[in-house]
């Protein structure tokens, strides 16, 4: 073959391998008219939400608070923002750093439908606090302050310690009305675990507020003869008398952990932890990659046995005040008594 | 003497501490109905408790209205009559007032054994969670106490002149003043709530009304 003859051979053959393909590429017109004519209509839908969010929001800051709000309800959203704002302040005693920016869109209820496309603007990762027409500047800032605990929530880090806190928690101090219900509670429990703590036993109290963490919980809380009394009342079928000891022990196995103490009890120490631990806990606690022990003992800065001890303390100290007549009150009662008596038999109403 | 005195008195004061009687019956059934559950779980115990605890107000309030109406009712045939039937009875006046108070005692008896009464029923019919105690005899005791002690306030009160009731007034009316003083002097002190507290913390006289009076505790 002569040169000429191999160019145009390989001409062609490159022209094969770019031109073969150019059937499945081709469009008709009318094809390509229709698709022109989609991608247009696309476009102006773009443009009309657009301008339908840029004139409807404003932005709202406030402290760390980001809040994304339609234009009239931003006087509003300002005040509520602002009390928020002052609130978890004096909730975390000024240490908000941990906090981060906190972003959020607030919209009315009514126009929630629209919440779908204002997600496509700003993506999954801002929250859409729902707002209904009632709601005060009181109920915004408080739904603002629970959004705060939800964002804290989700910025621990372990695994293991979102499992244990169960659902956001509030970071005020304990109240004496909520050590009083947790003593009632400790009190009158019908768990061995449990009177144990209330007994002063720690470690007991490590492990009812499940801060001793061990592969089978549900094992550890209950004995056996307690799972029988308890759940064999509940008619679960596996803890009967009848059934075997295995049985009920393979089916406590299998279940979510079951605490015997409420999620209430384990908040108090985390808040705890965040009222004796001074500037930065909060970031300590949610920075904590291990175990609940070692969060709260960053959080608290103290050995957890200290932490959980000045939990017990706490709940101890806050028994209620008894029905009984102490003897203190019961003599002073009579001493009055008395000198109500001699105070009345006096004969004043011989002298003028 | 003393039973023609508290014949007269009884007669007064019947219809009233009748009444008082069963209410006092029937304070302690009432307030243990939050107890009445079939099966209680331990996450209804700190229910249970703040529900018992709202009628602590009830049983203090309803002690000093006992002791109240008792001794207004002591005093009230004397001040209708001015005191001059007891004034010309051939007895000293500390005496005459004894006799008065003591038939007050009596009847008094009344509402407290109804209380008392009432509270066994309702320790014996409520359903008390694990972990807690019924405290019927405390409990009455413990309103008998405040009743005889409200009856002795008021009694002493009753049996005063219109000049002891002046004087009275007068030091309630110091402690207002002096709080508006202290308000308008730009001052921050809490005169009436200091005063209240000297009154209802002990060694007050009305420490015994405070706090909590339930008939199931821990």
């Amino acid at each position: 073959m002569s040169r000429q003859g191999a160019v145009v051979l390989g001409l062609a053959v490159m022209g094969g391998i770019f031109v073969a393909p150019a059937p499945l590429l081709a469009q008709s017109q009318v094809e390509l008219e229709a698709r022109v004519r989609r991608l247009e209509a696309r476009l102006e839908q773009a443009r009309l939400r657009a301008p339908q969010f840029n004139a409807q929001l404003d932005t709202v800051r406030s402290g760390q608070f980001t809040l994304l709000t339609p234009r009239q309800d931003v006087e509003r959203i300002t005040e509520a923002a602002q009390a928020a704002w002052r609130e978890i302040r004096t909730l975390l005693r000024g240490d908000t750093n941990a906090l981060g920016s906190m972003t959020a869109a607030i919209l009315q209820v009514d126009r929630l439908a629209s919440a779908s496309q204002l997600r496509n603007v700003l993506g999954e990762s801002v929250p859409i606090i729902g707002l209904a027409g009632w709601e005060t500047r009181d109920d915004l800032a408080h739904r603002l302050v629970e959004h705060t605990a939800a964002h804290v929530f989700d910025s621990v880090v372990s695994p293991g310690v979102r499992e244990w806190l169960s659902r956001p928690a509030t970071f005020d101090s304990v109240t004496a009305r909520e050590w009083t219900a947790t003593y009632v509670r400790l009190a009158s429990t019908r768990h061995a675990r449990v009177r144990d703590c209330y007994a002063g036993v720690i470690d007991s109290c490590k492990t009812v507020l499940w801060i001793a963490t061990t592969a089978e919980p549900n094992l550890e809380w209950y004995p056996l003869d307690e799972a029988r009394a308890v759940w064999g009342e509940s008619r679960v079928p596996s803890c009967q008398p009848w059934r075997t000891d295995a049985e009920c022990r393979a089916w406590l196995r299998d279940q979510q952990p079951l605490p015997p103490l409420d999620m209430s009890a384990r908040h108090e120490v985390f808040r705890l932890a965040l009222a004796v631990g001074g500037d930065g806990a909060l970031g300590r606690f949610t920075a904590a990659d291990g175990s609940v022990a070692a969060a709260l003992e960053a959080a608290a800065d103290m050995p957890i046995d200290s932490l959980v001890a000045h939990w017990h303390r706490g709940v101890v100290e806050h028994r209620p005040k008894a029905t009984a007549l102490t003897r203190h009150s019961a003599w002073a009662a009579v001493t009055w008594l008395v000198l109500m008596t001699l105070a009345a038999s006096r004969s004043s109403r011989w002298r003028s | 003497m003393f039973v023609e005195v508290l014949r007269s008195q009884w007669k007064a004061s019947l219809v009233t501490m009748s009444i008082v009687a069963v209410a006092a019956f029937a304070l302690p059934l009432v307030s243990v109905q939050p107890a009445g559950e079939a099966s209680l779980s331990v996450y209804n115990t700190v229910f249970i408790m703040e529900e018992l605890a709202r009628y602590s107000q009830w049983f203090g309030g309803l002690a000093l209205a006992t002791g109240l109406l008792a001794a207004v009712i002591a005093w009230g045939n004397d001040h209708r009559v001015k005191h001059v039937y007891p004034l010309i009875l051939p007895v000293p006046r500390w005496y005459y007032a004894l006799l008065r108070f003591t038939a007050g005692l009596v009847i008094l008896t009344l509402p407290l054994a109804a209380l008392w009464v009432g509270s066994m029923i309702a320790a014996f019919a409520a359903t008390v969670p694990v972990g807690l105690s019924t405290y019927p005899h405390a409990l009455s005791l413990r309103f008998a106490i405040a009743s005889l002690l409200a009856y002795s306030i008021f009694f002493a009160i009753s049996a005063s002149t219109t000049r002891t009731a002046a004087y009275v007034l007068v030091i309630a009316g110091i402690v207002v003043v002096g709080q508006v003083g202290v308000g308008i002097l730009g001052v921050d002190a809490d005169v009436m709530g200091e005063f209240f507290r000297r009154l209802t913390v002990w060694p007050g006289p009305f420490e015994i009304f405070t706090g909590r009076w339930v008939l199931i505790d821990v």
